[in-house]
């Protein structure tokens, strides 16, 4: 740039420059017009697509992982085990008094137990022992007494008041005081022994439902997994659909086996499912109509100088008027179109006592066997449907063998070759699958 | 601030609409001094340089981060004004067309002149290259303010390289009468 202009330049760059907030306003607007230049939603982006795959595979791995939990380590079992625990006693301590009073304390109350240990300092003080178990004897006399309506202490008194009292026919003298305190000390333990039982017995009733529950899931889990899938059961379904933008509704029966190995399962089978409904059809209709006409040729014959005439002699050609009449029927058709349907899903279940609940999901391919439609050509026929299935499902067992079965699910065509596939607005039909299932 | 840049460059090539508007601040006065040698109003400069920055924005992926970023800016803003002295004016008929010189036999020093346009006011200055031709006018911005070649001119406005050195010089010809005017003026004055 020569030097002369160099000052000009300058003085036009010497203007403000600066930017106004209505200028970034006016580029906001132009930006917000260019859908390539907005921000990316938060689920296109890539760190977010990073966190959805790792959360999918930490999803898969702890279900994995929960699944195949060796079924001889059950939860339920060590619960029990904690339970029993805390009544099991310690080893059992010489036979003495307070051996009987916890016995007995432990079956009639703290309150009676009291009573007793405050008896049984009495007799600490007596010399005798035969007082001391009369003593005794008289206790649990008392608390047989007070405690009639109940069947284990009074039963439980009799034993050691039996006992006892045999223990006082036994002759006089330190033998008799040697063999004494050994008899007690096997009668406490044995009546510890079956005190025990009774507290177990009496804590396998409170627990008899948990248990019932885990035999009943044993029962459910009859698979090896070690095997890995084995036919589980046959179940027959009926299914019926409403298509909502058509108006057309589809019902059928099937049969189904399923496959499980744990909680995992797969299902297949044969549905014969018929699709039903009417739409408003128009059928063009088009008439010909042609009429001959004839061109003739005319010459203008110069008679003399101002007169002449017409000459209509010659026919040049034939041909015809064509006229072309479009109608449009218009009338409701009916469709009645019948699918041989092959699901093949996968899924997973989860056991809740005698519920269940899957969900599974897959493909289910559709044949047309039948066209009842009279406006279509044979042709269609052998149609091919394709649709992605989604199948939760709810199952009740009623016993082992047999499980009711509700199904409500979705399916999405993907392909349609069928003559139908016009009338889809949506692809998405939702189903309800009803059925029996026998289990082995 | 070259790092800066880049990390204003990387976010907006995610399109972070807060690293837009931070590097529509930073480009904005250096795209304006482009801008308002194409344009009268600053108005009509802003829209031109929102149109340029635009086109940045857009192909910010083909930016090579080794270059200097604002010569590239640069050289975006320039095209686009040509892109919209093209669209706005018929220029090749006018080009095509006009045949005539402007000539000037007047003699205007360099230093009187360059006194001149010291003293001139801010809108004078502006009303002084604006009253040019347009042609005229986007040959001059180019050759004299832009640093652009005769044949890059004539290559960028589609005309000969002849036509290219006969604008300029009309153009040239033209600011020197006025100039040669304006001092008149002060001296009488």
């Amino acid at each position: 740039m020569s030097e002369e202009w160099k000052k000009l330049k300058d003085r036009l760059e010497s203007g403000d420059m600066r930017p106004k907030p209505s200028d970034w306003d006016d580029m906001k607007g132009r930006i917000a017009r260019h859908p390539s230049l907005l921000p990316v939603p938060l689920y296109k982006r890539g760190l977010f697509k990073g966190m959805v795959l790792i959360a999918g595979l930490l999803l898969l791995g702890g279900l994995a992982w929960w699944t195949l939990v060796p079924a001889d380590e059950p939860e339920a079992p060590v619960s029990v085990q904690q339970e029993s625990r805390a009544i099991i006693p310690n080893t059992p301590e010489p036979a003495g008094n307070e051996n009987g009073l916890d016995a007995h304390r432990a079956i009639n109350g703290s309150d009676e137990a009291d009573l007793q240990e405050t008896d049984a300092e009495d007799v600490a003080n007596s010399e005798s022992e035969e007082a001391v178990i009369a003593n005794n004897d008289n206790t649990y006399s008392v608390s047989n007494n007070e405690k009639n309506g109940q069947e284990t202490s009074g039963q439980l008194t009799a034993s050691l008041s039996n006992s006892f009292n045999s223990a006082r026919q036994q002759p006089t003298g330190d033998s008799y005081l040697n063999n004494n305190t050994a008899q007690r000390e096997t009668e406490t333990v044995s009546l510890k022994t079956e005190l025990l039982n009774r507290n177990w017995h009496n804590l396998s009733n409170d627990l008899q439902p948990s248990l019932k529950l885990l035999e009943s899931e044993e029962e459910a889990s009859i698979i090896d997994p070690a095997t890995g899938f084995k036919l589980n059961s046959v179940a027959m379904l009926a299914t019926y659909g409403f298509h909502n933008t058509s108006g057309s509704y589809e019902f059928g029966l099937g049969v189904e086996v399923e496959f499980l190995n744990q909680n995992f399962f797969l299902q297949t089978g044969v549905h014969i499912n018929a699709h039903l409904g009417e739409y408003n059809d128009s059928v063009p209709q088009m008439d010909f109509t042609e009429v001959p006409v004839q061109r003739v040729d005319s010459n203008w014959i110069i008679d003399g100088p101002f007169q002449g005439h017409y000459e209509i002699d010659t026919v040049i050609s034939t041909h015809y008027d064509t006229t072309l009449t479009y109608r449009q029927i218009t009338g409701v058709q009916r469709t009645n179109l019948r699918y041989l349907e092959i699901p093949v899903m996968a899924g997973y279940r989860w056991y809740s006592g005698r519920w269940s609940f899957d969900l599974s999901a897959g493909v289910i391919s559709g044949l047309l066997t039948y066209n009842g439609m009279s406006d279509q050509g044979v042709e269609q026929n052998n149609g091919l449907r394709l649709d992605l299935a989604l199948r939760p499902a709810l199952l009740y067992r009623l016993n082992p063998s047999w499980s009711v079965i509700a199904r409500p699910g979705l399916r999405y065509t993907i392909l349609d070759q069928t003559p139908t596939a016009w009338n889809r607005s949506s692809k998405a039909t939702p189903l309800l699958q009803v059925g029996l299932s026998c289990n082995w | 601030m070259q790092k800066d840049l880049e990390k204003i460059l990387k976010k907006c090539l995610k399109n972070d609409q807060r690293a837009q508007y931070d590097l529509y601040q930073l480009c904005f006065e250096r795209l304006m001094l482009t801008c308002v040698k194409f344009q009268r109003n600053r108005e009509d400069a802003v829209a031109l340089l929102n149109e340029g920055f635009l086109k940045v924005l857009l192909n910010l992926h083909k930016y090579d981060f080794k270059r200097d970023f604002f010569p590239w800016i640069s050289t975006i803003m320039v095209r686009t004004a040509i892109d919209h002295y093209r669209k706005s004016k018929d220029y090749k008929e006018t080009i095509d067309l006009q045949v005539d010189v402007y000539t000037y036999s007047g003699h205007c020093d360099a230093v009187s002149q360059n006194e001149v346009i010291e003293k001139m006011e801010q809108d004078e200055v502006d009303n002084l290259l604006h009253s040019l031709p347009e042609n005229e006018k986007m040959v001059f911005n180019l050759f004299e303010m832009e640093g652009y070649s005769h044949k890059e001119v004539a290559d960028l406005l589609n005309i000969s390289l002849r036509s290219s050195k006969r604008y300029l010089q009309s153009a040239k010809a033209r600011l020197r009468e006025r100039l040669e005017k304006k001092t008149e003026i002060k001296k009488v004055v």
